[in-house]
């Protein structure tokens, strides 16, 4: 198994913490589909400072799913203003 | 959790199809517990006799053999590997309780053909497939987030992170994250018991 670099937690959030995580990064995909610029430390002072590690990495994954599938995500944008 | 640990099944999944002994050992450590917990809980409720570890040790040799064997081709990852498991332990609950009724008439009194047949039979009852169903539903349903039940649905249904991602209009990463919120939602989802049920 890989030996891990990162300063992530070793072990998982309590489910509040983990529906935070998740709330927290659909505010931040949906930010970053709308065409903004969302700043990380924005999202990443809003959970306690041992779980931003875990927001973090979440956060970078959907940015650089952005950054190979810009079409993608405009796309997704659409259908999120269509909803309203 | 989520994207190492589902690549470390990915890499079991793919040992144990070479006949890696330490795949073997490592899926064993990760899933058998909570197999044998799923198979007491079934057993529990039809007979006081049977033993979850053996259907529980029974369901993980199927899996291990299988992919030995070449079956299982579209077994990629935990997403798959986990409703796998869990389908071949509660119908391995069943084929034990079954055995057991058998072997009780037999040792009662001579066991017609037509009852031998039906208690050898390979499918879940009909009523074990329906509380499947409907456990299933239940753990759907507790979820008040229309992505969160879509999701859960289409996972279970075998759809592809992909296919759910664009069904859903968010990202894959967005769908694997919403995966391990409804595992942990799942893991903590506590039935309520007997003695608890007014």
């Amino acid at each position: 198994m890989s030996k891990r670099h990162d300063s992530s937690p070793s072990v998982s959030p309590p489910l509040e913490v983990t529906r935070q995580i998740d709330g927290l990064a659909d505010q931040f995909e949906r930010s970053i589909a709308a065409g903004k610029s969302p700043e990380l430390r924005r999202f990443l002072h809003q959970v306690e400072p041992t779980w931003a590690p875990v927001l973090l990495r979440e956060l970078v994954a959907i940015a650089r799913e952005k950054l190979a599938d810009p079409l993608a995500y405009a796309e997704q944008a659409a259908d999120w203003e269509r909803e309203g | 959790m989520d994207s190492e640990s589902t690549g470390s099944v990915s890499h079991w999944i793919e040992g144990l199809r070479a006949g890696d002994s330490a795949a073997c050992q490592e899926l064993w450590d990760r899933y058998f517990s909570r197999l044998v917990k799923i198979a007491d809980d079934r057993l529990h409720r039809m007979s006081q006799e049977a033993d979850g570890e053996d259907v529980a040790l029974s369901a993980l040799k199927s899996v291990m053999v299988g992919l030995g064997e070449g079956r299982f081709p579209h077994l990629s990852d935990r997403e798959n590997l986990w409703p796998l498991l869990v389908t071949l332990t509660a119908r391995k609950s069943i084929d034990q309780v079954r055995r057991q009724q058998a072997d009780r008439r037999a040792a009662s009194r001579t066991v017609s053909l037509d009852e031998l047949r039906a208690a050898l039979g390979d499918e879940p009852s009909p009523e074990f497939a329906a509380e499947f169903a409907d456990e299933l539903e239940r753990l759907v349903l507790k979820f008040d987030e229309p992505v969160l039940r879509l999701i859960a649905q289409r996972k279970l249904e075998g759809f592809t992170n992909e296919e759910i991602a664009q069904e859903a209009s968010c990202s894959k990463r967005s769908v694997i994250r919403k995966l391990n919120r409804i595992r942990q939602e799942w893991e903590e989802d506590e039935p309520v018991s007997d003695e608890q049920a007014p």
